[in-house]
Order: C-alpha cells, then sequence, then structure tokens
C-alpha cells in the first residue's frame, strides 16, 4: 500500500514536470543580461528632435523620453508627466514628475520642458515638429512642476505630437552650454549611450537612477545596423544577434515557427491617380480602378498574404477610428467597372488610352505594382512600366510628374488627421498640392474634425471622410504592408503598438527582459 | 627613372583632378534632393517647403554650380573633403575609419589569394593534363564563376547557422580585440580572395607554361639541370611578370569591388559608407569615397609599374 501511494505521488510529480516544465508564461522578469539588437542603417545622429527615420528611434526612445506615451492599446499614458487636464478647449496643463534625473544628474523640471519646446521652434534647428511647436499660441511654467500649453485654436491632434519620437525632452542645461546633440546624448531615458563606432557597434548601459522603479530588466543593449535583409536574418538564426527590425516577409512563417514573430500594419501601399492626366480626368474611371484591382491578391502576390486588406480605405484594422461599416467597401467588380468605364464614355478598356505607371525601383513598392498593371492588363487596359529612382517618386508627390504612381506612406501617428496633409486642397503637401486636388465638402470636414475634441463625433466625421474619397478615387486604395520584428525565443516583454503605431514597439526596451532558462 | 616617376604622379594629380570634376557634376546631377534627406522625408514624412529651403540654404546648395564647385575643388587642395550632411561628421574622419575596415579584409585577401594562387598555378602547371592540373583549374573555375552572394552566403549556412562555429556576420576592432576581429574577419576575407585567387592561379598556370616551351628553357634543361631548380629560379621568375601586373589590377578592383562582400557579411568599410551615401545624396560623403578609391586605384597601378623594375631588371624606366 505504502509502495502504491509513493508510485503515485512520483507518477504524478512527473506529469506535472512534463506538463509545466518552467513555463515560461509564468516566469517573473529577471534582471541582467544583454540584448543585442541587429538594426537597419546606421542611425546616423542623435538629435532627439531631428527626424532620421525609424531605426533611429531604438537609438532616441531609449535614451530620452517624451511628455506623454502610448501604452500598449495606443492610448495615451503619462510619462515625464504624470497626468494632464484640459481647461476649454485650448489650453492643457502637464503635471511633471517628480525625482525624475538625467543621465548626469541634473533633476529634471518644467524649465527643461520649456527649454525643449523652445529648441523646436528655434529654426536652425531643423526640428521635425518645428511647425507644431512654433504654431502654438503659449507655452509657460507655471511651478517647478507644472506647465501649460496654450493652443492657438482646438487641436484634437496636438497629444499626437507630445508622444511622437521627434518631441523628446533635453535639459536646458545642456542646451544653455551648446551641447552638440547630434553626437552627444543626455536623456532621462532607461538606458545610456555608452560607446558606439558609425555602423559599428552602439552600446548603451543600463540607467540605475531610471525613474521607472525596478527597470529597466536588461545590463546592456547593443545596436548593430545590418543593412542587407538576408543579413539580418542570418544573424537572428545563427544566434549573432537576439532580435531584428524589418524581417523581410519571405522568412514571416520560418522565424514565426522557430523564433517569436512580432507581426504588425504600419505602412499603407497605394496608388496614386493624376486627375488632371487622361484618362483619370473623368472620376468614373478613377472609381473603375478601384474596382478592378484585387487587393487581396495583391497582398498575396507581393507579400505572401501578410498584411491587412479589411481597411477601407485608409485606417489600419485596430486602430481607434477604423471603419467597421467601410470593410470591403472596395472588393473587386468588375462588372461594375466596366459600367463606370462606359459611363465615362468607353465601350471597351481597349478604348481606354494607355496609362504610363511610375514605380519606384525597391522592392516593397515594385513587388505590388507588378501585380496590379497584371491585373489592369489582364482587364484589358494597356499599362506602360516606367521605372523611377525612388528620390524621382518622392519628388513627384509634390511636382505631381505623373499619370498613375505607385506609393507608400505611414501615418506619423493613428489619428486620421493624417489624411488632411494628403487630401485637403492647401495643407495637403503630400497630394493635393502635387495635382491641385480640391474638393471644398473633404476641406470643411478635414478643418471640422481637426477641432473637434469629442471621439464619437469626430469618428462620424472620418466616415464621412473616407466615404467621400471612396467616391473621388484619388487614389487606388491598397492594402497596410506588413512589417515585423524576430526575437529569439529568450527575450521576453516585447510588446507591440497598435493601430499603426509600429515604429513605437522599438522605444521601449525598458520591458525587456532575457530568460535564461530559454536555450 | 626620377623623370619617369615625376611624370606618371603628375599624370596621377590629372587624372585625380578629371575624377574630382565629372564626378562633381555628376552627383549634382543625381535626381533627389538631400535636403529632404536631412529632413528626415521620405515615405513617412514630409518636411515643409520653408525648412527645405532653409536646409539647402544652411548646405550651400543654393549658390551657383560654379561657386560650388570652386569651393570644393579650394578644399580638395587644403585636404577637406568636407563634411557629411547627413551626421556633419568631416569626410575625412570617416573616410579613415572606413578604410582602416576595407583594408583589413583586401589585404588579407589579397596575400591570401596572391600566394595560394601562384603555388596552385605552378602545381597544375607542373602537372599539365594530369588530375591535379583539372582538380584545382576547375576549383579556379569554380571560384572565378561562383558570385561571391552566392558563395558568401554558402559559408555563413555552412560554417556560422549549420557547425556554428564562427559568427555570421558583422566587424570587431582588429586593434582592440584581435582574436574576435579573426572570428568575423576570416570568412569575408575567404570570400573576397576566391575571385582574385582564381584569377591568379589561372595567370601562373598559362604564364608558367608560355615560359616552359621558350628556348631558354630547353638550353638550361640541356645542361642538365634539375626540373626543379628550372621550375623555381628559371621559369617562375619570368613568369611571375603577367601575374604581378595581375594582382596589382586585382587589388585595385577590390577597392571597389568588396561592395558585395561588405555586404553579406555586413563590414562597415569604404563600399557599405558609398552605398549609404548614395542612397543618402550625402554629396561630399559621396565625392570623398569616389575619389580616395580612384586614388588607390591609379596609385595601385602605379606601384605596379615600378615593382617590374625590381624583379626584371631588363625592364628600366626611362
Amino acid at each position: 500500500m505504502k509502495r502504491n501511494v509513493l508510485l503515485t505521488l512520483t507518477v504524478l510529480l512527473l506529469t506535472a514536470a512534463l506538463l509545466f516544465p518552467a513555463t515560461q508564461v509564468f516566469a517573473e522578469p529577471q534582471s541582467g543580461g544583454t540584448l543585442r539588437f541587429g538594426i537597419l542603417r546606421d542611425p546616423e545622429g542623435f538629435d532627439p528632435h531631428i527626424n532620421y527615420g525609424t531605426t533611429s528611434t531604438a537609438v532616441q526612445g531609449n535614451i530620452y523620453d517624451t511628455l506623454i506615451e502610448y501604452d500598449e492599446n495606443g492610448e495615451f499614458r503619462g510619462a515625464l508627466a504624470t497626468d494632464w487636464e484640459m481647461e476649454g478647449d485650448q489650453t492643457y496643463i502637464f503635471h511633471l514628475r517628480e525625482g525624475v534625473e538625467f543621465h548626469d544628474g541634473t533633476p529634471f523640471t518644467s524649465e527643461d520642458v520649456i527649454a525643449t519646446l523652445d529648441r523646436i521652434k528655434d529654426p536652425e534647428t531643423n526640428a521635425a515638429r518645428h511647425g507644431r511647436i512654433a504654431g502654438l499660441f503659449n507655452y509657460e511654467a507655471i511651478d517647478d512642476y507644472t506647465v501649460r500649453i496654450v493652443l492657438r485654436e482646438p487641436d484634437a491632434t496636438f497629444l499626437h505630437d507630445l508622444a511622437s519620437f521627434t518631441l523628446y525632452i533635453v535639459s536646458a542645461r545642456d542646451i544653455e552650454n551648446g551641447m552638440n546633440f547630434n553626437r552627444e546624448t543626455n536623456g532621462t531615458g532607461a538606458f545610456m549611450l555608452e560607446s558606439w563606432e558609425p555602423e559599428g557597434e552602439y552600446v548603451f548601459v543600463r540607467n540605475p537612477n531610471y525613474w521607472q522603479e525596478g527597470l529597466p530588466y536588461l545590463d546592456r543593449l547593443i545596436q548593430i545596423p545590418f543593412q542587407d535583409d538576408q543579413t539580418r536574418v542570418n544573424a537572428l538564426i545563427s544566434g549573432e544577434v537576439d532580435l531584428i527590425e524589418y524581417v523581410p516577409w519571405q522568412d514571416f512563417d520560418y522565424l514565426d515557427a522557430e523564433f517569436s514573430l512580432f507581426t504588425h500594419e504600419s505602412l499603407y501601399n497605394g496608388i496614386r491617380l493624376n486627375h488632371n492626366r487622361e484618362p483619370f480626368d473623368q472620376k468614373e474611371v478613377r472609381q473603375a480602378m478601384n474596382y478592378i484591382v484585387d487587393q487581396q491578391m495583391a497582398l498575396d502576390l507581393a507579400f505572401g498574404g501578410h498584411g491587412d486588406i479589411k481597411s477601407g480605405p485608409l485606417q489600419p484594422a485596430g486602430s481607434l477610428f477604423y471603419q467597421d461599416e467601410l470593410e470591403g467597401a472596395l472588393l473587386p467588380d468588375h462588372e461594375k467597372a466596366m459600367e463606370l468605364l462606359a459611363e465615362a464614355g468607353y465601350n471597351s478598356p481597349a478604348e481606354v488610352p494607355p496609362i504610363e505607371f511610375t514605380v519606384a525601383a525597391i522592392a516593397v513598392h515594385s513587388d505590388t505594382a507588378e501585380v496590379v498593371q497584371e491585373q489592369l492588363q489582364a482587364f484589358g487596359l494597356r499599362v506602360n512600366w516606367r521605372t523611377v529612382e525612388v528620390s524621382t517618386m518622392i519628388e513627384n508627390r509634390t511636382s505631381g510628374a505623373y499619370v498613375m504612381q505607385q506609393d507608400g506612406l505611414s501615418m506619423a501617428n493613428p489619428d486620421p488627421d493624417y489624411l488632411r496633409f494628403l487630401f485637403h486642397s492647401r495643407d495637403g503637401s503630400n497630394h493635393s498640392v502635387g495635382v491641385n486636388f480640391e474638393n471644398e465638402r473633404l476641406d470643411e470636414l478635414f478643418e471640422e474634425g481637426l477641432k473637434t475634441i469629442d471621439y464619437d463625433e469626430r469618428k462620424a466625421i472620418y466616415l464621412e471622410v473616407e466615404k467621400l474619397l471612396i467616391e473621388e478615387s484619388p487614389w487606388i486604395f491598397l492594402f497596410w504592408r506588413p512589417q515585423a520584428e524576430a526575437a529569439h525565443p529568450k527575450v521576453q516583454g516585447y510588446t507591440t503598438v497598435p493601430g499603426g503605431l509600429g515604429m513605437y514597439n522599438l522605444s521601449r526596451f525598458n520591458q525587456i527582459w532575457i530568460d535564461d532558462s530559454v536555450q | 627613372m626620377s623623370q619617369y616617376l615625376l611624370k606618371r604622379l603628375g599624370l596621377t594629380i590629372i587624372l585625380l583632378w578629371l575624377v574630382a570634376t565629372i564626378l562633381f557634376y555628376f552627383v549634382h546631377l543625381l535626381p533627389g534632393d538631400p535636403a529632404m534627406v536631412v529632413l528626415g522625408g521620405g515615405e513617412q514624412h514630409q518636411p515643409t517647403a520653408e525648412q527645405l529651403a532653409r536646409v539647402r540654404e544652411q548646405l550651400g546648395l543654393e549658390d551657383p554650380l560654379m561657386v560650388q564647385y570652386s569651393r570644393y575643388l579650394g578644399g580638395l587642395i587644403r585636404g577637406d573633403l568636407g563634411n557629411s550632411f547627413v551626421n556633419q561628421r568631416p569626410v575625412t574622419l570617416d573616410l579613415r575609419i572606413r578604410l582602416t575596415r576595407s583594408l583589413q579584409l583586401i589585404i588579407p585577401a589579397m596575400v591570401l589569394a596572391s600566394l595560394l594562387g601562384i603555388f596552385l598555378g605552378i602545381l597544375a602547371a607542373g602537372r599539365r593534363g594530369k588530375f591535379s592540373d583539372f582538380f584545382f583549374s576547375g576549383i579556379a573555375l569554380t571560384g572565378f564563376s561562383v558570385p561571391v552572394f552566392v558563395s558568401g552566403n554558402i559559408l555563413v549556412l555552412i560554417f556560422a547557422i549549420n557547425l556554428r562555429v564562427l559568427p555570421s556576420a558583422g566587424y570587431a576592432n582588429l586593434f582592440e580585440d584581435p582574436s574576435r576581429w579573426l572570428s568575423y574577419a576570416i570568412l569575408p576575407i575567404v570570400s573576397l580572395s576566391l575571385a582574385p585567387l582564381a584569377n591568379v592561379m589561372r595567370m601562373t598556370r598559362t604564364s608558367m607554361l608560355e615560359q616552359f616551351n621558350q628556348d631558354y628553357v630547353r638550353t638550361v634543361r640541356a645542361k642538365g639541370v634539375s626540373e626543379r631548380v628550372i621550375t623555381y629560379r628559371h621559369v617562375l621568375r619570368n613568369a611571375l611578370l603577367p601575374v604581378i601586373t595581375l594582382i596589382g589590377m586585382q587589388t585595385g578592383i577590390l577597392f571597389a569591388g568588396s561592395v558585395i562582400v561588405e555586404n553579406v557579411f555586413n563590414w562597415p568599410g569604404l563600399s557599405t559608407l558609398l552605398i549609404r551615401s548614395i542612397g543618402s545624396r550625402d554629396y561630399p560623403v559621396i565625392q570623398g569615397t569616389v575619389l580616395l578609391t580612384s586614388f588607390l586605384f591609379i596609385l595601385v597601378n602605379l606601384v605596379t609599374d615600378l615593382s617590374y623594375a625590381f624583379i626584371n631588371p631588363k625592364v628600366r624606366y626611362k
């Protein structure tokens, strides 16, 4: 009998050991260790107010902090400001966190916030947010830990500016001492830059006085640029690095099975139609284009089906202003396309004049464009391909020197106001200005949407915006293309921010820890 | 000799001036606005027209092209290549760092290719028509025709991913940590040496065979000198002349041609700098890198020509 009990116990224990082998899910974060991170390219510089591209956010965002930041749901939470409130529609009061120190030991106060805003306002800085900060009505320190910012007009997107990766808070004393922010760093963030070599290793060490108790977990963070996609993936597989960004989609499935893959949709692929040029001077032809192209097929062939097409047309699923109602509004419908062409006076697609298709020589654009060209030709349209340099493609946006152009874009923040910079007749520096696109109702809606603070009201406004955009069809709306980071399974605590905010994934390494039990 | 040297140096300066001038105008012909890059413009960010104008002004791009050209040439004469548009570092500083790194691959690769290439060439020539000749020639032909992005990736697959004995890619400082440097450098050096090795080997073999058919070899042989002495003292010496020209040329080519190897193995040398600077329209860096590469190419050729004199006493420059 006694023996039986022992046997049962042993079996039970063994079963338990098999079922719960030091499960990662329940593991407590461990402090210590080094994370080696393979990045896309050299960060170039460290100035926290200049936009060097997303790769640099991994450098800037771990050294510096913003007043407020995005949480895992893409909503605002306090960072250097603990909380904030509004007085009326245009005045914001920020209460700053006490006891925070810069890496050099200087205490953080409201003086630093004011000096930072002054620095961005100074045109000599070439700050990315210069226009936004210069456009503020007023900002001032009320006391050491309170700041008041007054806007000229109500602006629903203002908090996004404060959370953005080019509005990091720097020390007033450093500005006064004329520090070269491009080459030296001194922030309040979780990591301090210890040493670096151009295109070599960028070595960060833990900030022992970081304001978040017990964080960061990592002792060291080393960032190494790998320009070549395959080389970067090889480095992860061979154990040279523990985490990589910009994973080519061809490697998604393999890395998802063998490693940890973090996918998100932050970049949009679409095709500009110039409504001043034949045949797109007729609205019906532009509309027809959207019904000819099969977005799902384009995504399948160009990105192996990874990514998101549900969006209708310009908000990624999971973002605050995603419009369920428009899901599937742009499914292919060749009969309807034929009818629309007939309305425009073309009895068959062959009657439509040949279309020149401008495409930049980068795979994320040209792969998509090839599928679209095939689809248009299969429908009977004549499409002539024109390859250009990336910079020419970018210049075309403002010069309008194209008939139809493959393009891609990202949102700076999850607010649909970014559409204003495309399709507002005067503010649309990224589209309207180039081709003189104008729709009075759209202009009105954009201006109203910017001033409206109430979420439901705003959502209704942008629903009308998107409907109008489908109606006008200034673009062929395609899909949110996939992007991903991949990590060794021992890397824990990596979080992605939804709603097109993937670029912020990389600026929050304070939560990451290494699980030594995983090999 | 000194007159010849002076003439060659003069020619070098004229060549460099030509390269610098053509380069300057070509770089300015490139589509794309450097100010856009400085302001982080691209797929994700669109700077305002005023910001662009201000940065163009700061970079001196609003001046007439002739003014920019004379400023650039004036800088060149003083040895100043300007500052990078993107990170504001002096171009000479980056070039010095990058050249040191590139040389850490190019010099060992060329030494390896030359020594091994000559050795295998002699071996193959001595056993013409036998199995080892076919074997080594076959290997040479493969090394010659397989592109580096294939051979490099195969090496990574075998040694880094399957066997895990070497890191897949990266760079370590030779002067701070030589053993780590070696672990990173060994695969790129081998990949880089493959093509020149094959070339040197083929050239040595052909050249040796040609010399073996010369009259003087028959004479020496008739005197009863051993085959070994014939090969190494007589034939090899004469056969090496074209091989040295080839080694010189191959070294020059490597300065510009290490681009794929540097890319595959993520070695941050001159070529990666060039590619990046073209991508970001960083005019001073593009100009500096191409100018330095051209200068090295010309220099290597000069040294090669001069080295003839030491190997073959018949050649004396006038």
